[in-house]
């Protein structure tokens, strides 16, 4: 019992801890993130002729509703030069035959670059006129496989992964490849923000205002995604521990990322395991290397509204962290990966893995404590009262760290609603959350049941709110 | 035990009052300052607009406010602009003083005002500005320094030229991206002065970036240096084989044509030498392009592949006929990608 | 002659509708694409200078949509932009750009561009 006791103190002391500490790195990262910045020195990127060109990646699974406004909005991003690689995943529907139509393509025969495997090309289309935009044809075989046929046809050093129904801002691109230019060698891998697009006013794939949504669930995800993106990941890009780029918007090296051999169709969250195995090729390799996550672009994506999507996805997600900590369980505290090895991946080893299980029972010891006398009611609400007062601690800080990046002009009832769900996250959502992925925790286990559902198509029996198989990871409070 | 849970239940509490009460305040300190630059922009874009258009007199700018507006207006508008207008704006701005408040800007303490005042006169541009900025050179920060360099090179004259090319050379470690632009810079306006980081004297990650400027800026005097670098490493041969073909150098066809079939060099040089033969066109390189065809390597493969499918009917009967007696992933049966 | 300039820069915006009220054009501004192609409809301008790269509406779907509409479909259009490229060039001059005007650009310039313009679309 008093074991117990102590381990549930030493657990919430090394989280106030580590993230107290992450959070002041992010602060200061931001920091220095926003007197870097300057318009002209953006608008100069995107006229410069040094700016890498970049592959647009669009895996695409049943989307021929949305997918001719998504490329069309994705060439007419403020970039130089990119071109669209949109990566047909054997749809039932006429996703291929609604981008010939709109975009007047042929189909040409083109030999399969052998960088890395992937289910069969049926055919590749190309358009007559002057556009940049592929179409590849391929059998069925997930995202990760998709992925791995675009990178393979890519024409460009440096390839950007999004999501078919992912809606990027004008500047996001330019924004996110900037790291890329300010060091070309070391920079390995970048990732911009995700926000929750519910409630945004959108017309052909572009949003033309952007609003809090009215949903409950889609609000409380709005807080969620602050405190991963501000609070967290900001923080690890300043240790270079960033252990997760969001497949919903990343730019990566493309020749790196052949080298360390792409994308693996056997796991759950292939984003997040090719994030932890960049780390650990370059630094095996001993390359100077850094992977940013930049604070500012936006990568607007549809949350899931109703709680069994959300149920869904968040048993996904974390089915997806465990896995790859599994995979990679060679990392944790290995003083050879530095940050990552003995910081980052424990941390996350012990907060988002373990953590829900420790605060529930936490929760579920202490009220039976309580129940059977051993604590007083006085005490038993202090310590509830503790929990969710450092969790709001933590929500509140990433927010005004998000107010502190330039052109955020939100109104003041917007931060009213954000104080409120603030609070109400950590209220009872967080906690359900933890339900979740504890119930993730335990799919894992019996994975062998699972494992032939899982490969459908993208999305298979999921609705398409469901991507980014590793998504902002949540500290567990 | 509860004295203790009482306290730390304090000290959040506290915490997080100090954490609103300073996102409160700091919407608040914007949302000011966009109200009082909403309301004095307007008024700063149409007295440089009517002034640059002739209709209106040089405008008289009083009050910190307004002068920040302004500044702000005008490096807006010096971006767009060329020509007459631009000269025009650019005399006003030093007339009124902005120049001489960003050079005295440079000597600030602060790394971010510096930093600032630094790309405020890479923006305008003035030549009055070249102390200044020769001072910068030495400055504690590495992009503070590569700003000045890149500005010198636009603006200042021989004697700044080598200071330039020196501060591009020192920090293209520290902070390759803004050494390079300076490299570019200089390539836009003193070509010439390129030379240097050409040669073999120069390391080698300032050469790959002057390489890269002398090929996408397609400067044809740098053509002979170019083809010195296809002896050299890979990365290097593979950038000036590049740059050739994007001059259309014709005189390198040769010096191209022993590299694409070098079998002691690597692929990434040799598949851009061969990109470079079939972007320049010349017909001599065919003999080379067909023996390519059968190289041990997809990517060389591919790169002869598409380099034959542009030089016309002479490629496009080499690849008929390679088509035929192959059934290879990286030659397509017929020349296919032709349109 | 009525000219309208969509430009999402207010500071851009208001230098080249200076420059045209010097030289005696009648200016309407638009600062994104949507209000640009609601004002095209609405004002029947003889001229539209556009931008590319603007919030809401791109410049080529406003192109686009222009031509599309018999009302509209005449209109001389002059684009003002920095995206130069092959590609940008000649994508739109396939969709019937008269004139193309890189930023960054001369007022005086654009200006002269605009009466040519406005000569060969007259005669």
């Amino acid at each position: 019992m008093i074991f117990y006791v102590w381990l549930v103190f030493g657990f919430f002391g090394a989280f106030v801890i580590v993230n107290t500490g992450v959070l002041l790195l992010a602060a200061l990262q931001l920091r220095r993130y926003v007197t870097g910045a300057s318009a002209s020195g953006l608008r100069r990127m995107i006229r410069s002729p040094l700016t890498p060109p970049i592959s647009v990646l669009v895996p695409a699974y049943n989307e021929a509703a949305g997918i001719a406004d998504s490329v069309r909005s994705l060439l007419a991003l403020d970039y130089p030069k990119l071109e669209v690689v949109v990566i047909n995943d054997g749809s039932t529907d006429h996703t291929t035959d609604r981008l010939v139509d709109v975009f007047d393509l042929r189909e040409v025969r083109r030999p399969t670059p052998p960088f890395l495997p992937h289910r069969p090309v049926r055919a590749i289309y190309e358009p007559r006129g002057l556009l940049r935009l592929l179409v590849i044809d391929k059998e069925n075989g997930g995202k990760a496989d998709s992925l791995n046929a675009g990178i393979n046809f890519a024409a460009y050093p440096i390839f950007c992964t999004i999501d078919a129904d992912s809606i990027l801002e004008q500047d996001a691109l330019a924004k996110t490849v900037l790291p890329f230019v300010e060091d070309p060698h070391k920079t390995v891998a970048t990732g911009g923000m995700v926000r929750v697009a519910n409630g945004c006013r959108i017309e052909r794939g572009r949003v033309m205002e952007a609003h809090l949504p009215r949903s409950r669930v889609a609000m409380f995800q709005v807080v969620e995604y602050v405190r991963a993106f501000f609070g967290t990941r900001t923080g690890w890009t300043a240790l270079n521990a960033l252990l997760i780029v969001s497949g919903a918007f990343g730019l990566f090296r493309r020749d790196i990322v052949i080298a360390a051999g792409g994308y693996r169709t056997d796991v759950v969250g292939e984003d997040f395991e090719l994030v932890v195995r960049l780390h650990r090729t370059c630094r095996d390799a001993g390359r100077p290397y850094r992977i940013v996550h930049v604070p500012d672009p936006v990568c607007w994506t549809e949350a899931p509204e109703g709680a069994r999507f959300l149920r869904r996805q968040r048993r996904r997600w974390h089915r997806g962290c465990l896995e790859t900590l599994l995979i990679h369980r060679r990392m944790l505290l290995n003083p050879r990966y530095r940050a990552v090895g003995l910081l980052a991946m424990p941390a996350m080893f012990v907060f988002d893995v373990l953590g829900p299980l420790i605060e529930l029972s936490g929760y579920v010891v202490s009220l039976a404590a309580f129940l059977f006398g051993k604590i007083s009611l006085v005490t038993f609400a202090l310590f509830l009262t503790v929990s969710v007062l450092y969790g709001l601690f933590l929500t509140l800080s990433a927010i005004t760290l998000e107010d502190a990046t330039p052109n955020r002009h939100p109104a003041w009832s917007d931060l009213g609603r954000m104080l409120l769900y603030a609070l109400g996250e950590n209220l009872g959502y967080r906690q359900v959350m933890h339900v979740w992925r504890t119930e993730g925790f335990w799919q894992l286990i019996r994975k062998a049941e699972w494992g032939a559902m899982e490969r459908k198509g993208l999305s298979g029996p999921e609705p398409a709110a469901d991507h980014a198989a590793a998504g902002p990871e949540s500290s567990p409070r | 035990m509860t004295g203790v849970l009482v306290s730390v239940v304090a000290w959040l509490a506290v915490a997080i009052g100090l954490i609103v009460a300073l996102n409160i305040s700091n919407r608040i300190v914007v949302r000011r300052r966009e109200l009082q630059e909403r309301r004095l922009r307007p008024r700063a874009e149409l007295s440089i607009a009517e002034y640059l258009a002739g209709s209106a007199a040089a405008p008289d700018i009083a009050g910190k406010g307004e002068r920040a507006v302004m500044l702000k207006v005008a490096i807006e508008a010096i971006y767009d602009l060329r020509g007459s207008e631009r000269a025009r704006l650019v005399e006003l701005l030093e007339q009124r003083g902005f120049v001489a408040d960003a050079m005295s800007g440079l000597r600030a303490r602060r790394r971010a005002l510096r930093l600032r005042a630094a790309e405020t006169l890479a923006v305008i541009g003035s030549a009055v500005a070249v102390p200044a900025l020769t001072a910068g050179l030495n400055d504690r920060d590495a992009v503070v320094r590569t700003t000045c360099a890149r500005t010198l090179a636009e603006v200042g004259g021989d004697d700044v030229t080598d200071s330039a090319v020196a501060a591009a050379e020192r920090d293209m470690v520290a902070a390759p991206g803004a050494a390079a632009a300076v490299v570019l810079a200089l390539g836009i306006g003193r070509p010439s002065a390129l030379a240097p980081l050409l040669r073999r004297a120069a390391a080698p990650e300032v050469r790959l970036v002057a390489i890269a400027v002398a090929g996408v800026l397609r400067l044809s005097e740098h053509a002979p240096l170019l083809q010195a670098c296809l002896a050299d490493r890979d990365d290097l041969a593979a950038a000036a084989a590049r740059g050739l073909g994007l001059i259309g150098e014709v005189r390198s066809v040769g010096a191209l044509m022993a590299l694409a079939s070098d079998e002691d060099r690597g692929p990434l040089a040799r598949a851009a030498a061969v990109t470079a033969l079939g972007t320049i066109g010349d017909l001599s390189a065919l003999p080379v392009l067909e023996s390519q065809l059968r190289a041990p390597d997809w990517s060389l493969r591919a790169a002869t592949t598409e380099a034959l499918s542009r030089l016309g009917e002479p490629g496009a009967a080499a690849l008929r006929a390679a088509g035929s007696s192959h059934s290879d992933p990286g030659v397509p049966a017929g020349a296919a990608s032709q349109p | 002659m009525k000219v309208l300039i969509a430009e999402d820069s207010s500071t851009v915006r208001r230098l080249v509708a200076a420059r045209l009220t010097a030289d005696g054009y009648d200016v309407i501004e638009a600062a994104d694409g949507e209000a640009a192609l609601a004002l095209a409809r609405q004002e029947h301008p003889d001229l539209l200078i556009l931008d590319k790269v603007m919030p809401k509406l791109d410049g080529f779907e406003i192109v686009r949509a222009l031509r599309e509409d018999p009302a509209t479909r005449a209109v001389p259009i002059v684009m003002l932009t920095d995206r130069t490229s092959e590609e940008d060039v000649l994508g739109g001059l396939h969709l019937g750009v008269e004139e193309y005007m890189p930023k960054p650009f001369s007022p005086h310039e654009l200006s002269a561009r605009v009466q040519r313009t406005l000569n060969r679309a007259g005669s």
